[in-house]
């Protein structure tokens, strides 16, 4: 009976982490804004979070590729506010994932969608 | 498996093998001179602790620069580890890692004046949780504090439970009963400090109460529960098992039981608080 209880208690931690690793932490603003559906193809990414942080990763993927792209660099200050270059990016549905660590040291992460339209240069 | 759910496991056993390792120092320190057969086997129980929570604690800061990256590779960053070295993360671990130290050479003096060694290590261990996290930023040094006697307590009940069964088995009859009893005397202020804290961290933590219905909240909510029942199998031992063992063979079996279930109960809340710590705040 111990060794079940043990194997449901990891299990709902487990669950509990796993749920936590895909949770929409305090972003409060971006651009491309998150499900934004943009004309032109944006230069830059720009994130705006609710305390200080430092960005430590950031990737882009478009859907129907199988590999995302590191984008950098990175700047290396804790501000709110953060930005970094894109390259030319074509037409298509892209996910960013993020992840930024705070002045308490908690790495945060979350992700976001923007699409760019058929059409834009 | 991702960084964040392998960091969380291992940041779980960490926090498991220091409490144990500096709750077999507290134990020592206040019972150290009463017991005779188990002695020994404690103070190895004790230095394999310390031994695991260096491993732990090592491997749980190198994994930090993976879970920046977002993946395995990030443990080769340079850049990533160089972050991470200039974050108060590595002062916790550098602190730790000279309080089990401490702790090591407490355990091994035992009876002698070189055990407030040991002591000093578990203070120094409990201050090195409140250099990260959610009390750092905290106006004033009461949270801390808080914290730290919190955590204070959860090494001595924690790190208590094994050594007791030790010494149920271990020693005579009458003498176990004594120290049981005498543990749980002591037992009794410890829970209380152990809850007033864990009181003020959470209402100084939760920017309100519908916070207690987020994740975050949640679990807190989860620990809390668990500390009741973890007060029930105290009881249980205090009231009814410990005055027996002196008479009944049963009871030792049965107080031996519920200690290793108050065992695995507060594991769990170790688990549950590494994930609390390290995947929400209290904001969220």
């Amino acid at each position: 009976m111990q060794h079940s209880a043990v194997r449901v208690i990891v299990l709902v931690a487990l669950l509990a982490v796993v749920g936590a690793a895909h949770a929409h932490t305090k972003l409060t603003k971006s651009n491309p804004a998150d499900n934004a559906v943009v004309a032109g193809a944006p230069t830059q990414l720009s994130l705006e979070f609710s305390k200080v942080a430092r960005l430590t990763a950031v990737t882009l993927q478009k859907e129907g590729e199988q590999d995302a792209v590191k984008l950098g660099p990175l700047p290396k200050a804790l501000a709110t506010a953060q930005t970094v270059p894109l390259t030319a990016l074509g037409p298509g549905k892209y996910l960013v994932n993020w992840r930024v660590v705070g002045e308490d040291n908690h790495v945060m992460s979350g992700k976001l969608h923007f699409t760019i339209q058929a059409g834009s240069k | 498996m991702s960084p964040d759910v392998v960091s969380v496991l291992i940041r779980a056993c960490s926090f498991g093998a220091l409490f144990q390792a500096a709750g077999v120092v507290l134990f020592l320190a206040v019972f150290g001179r009463r017991l005779q057969a188990s002695r020994q086997p404690i103070q190895r129980l004790g230095f394999m602790s310390m031994l695991a929570a260096v491993v732990l604690t090592s491997v749980h800061y190198g994994l930090e620069a993976a879970r920046m990256a977002g993946e395995w590779t990030g443990v080769w960053d340079r850049e990533l580890q160089s972050l991470v070295w200039q974050t108060a993360v590595s002062t916790a671990w550098i602190v730790r890692l000279l309080a089990l130290l401490l702790m090591a050479i407490g355990v091994r003096r035992t009876g002698t004046g070189l055990a407030l060694i040991g002591l000093l290590g578990v203070a120094l261990a409990t201050v090195s949780f409140t250099l990260i996290g959610h009390t750092v930023l905290a106006a004033g040094p009461w949270l801390p504090a808080a914290l730290a006697v919190h955590l204070a307590a959860v090494a001595f009940w924690f790190g208590s439970l094994l050594p007791l069964a030790v010494l149920a088995r271990h020693e005579p009859p009458e003498r176990a009963a004594h120290i049981v009893t005498a543990f749980s005397r002591v037992a009794t202020w410890v829970v209380i400090a152990l809850f007033i804290a864990g009181t003020i961290l959470l209402l100084s933590l939760l920017p309100d109460w519908s916070a207690l219905a987020t994740p975050y909240g949640l679990l807190v909510l989860a620990k809390v529960a668990a500390f009741a029942i973890l007060m029930g199998l105290a009881a249980l031992n205090r009231w009814r098992y410990a005055p027996l063992l002196v008479q009944q063979t049963s009871a030792r079996q049965a107080f031996r039981r519920t200690v290793l279930a108050e065992y695995l109960l507060i594991s769990s809340v170790l688990l549950l608080t590494a994930v609390l710590t390290t995947c929400y705040s209290p904001e969220e």
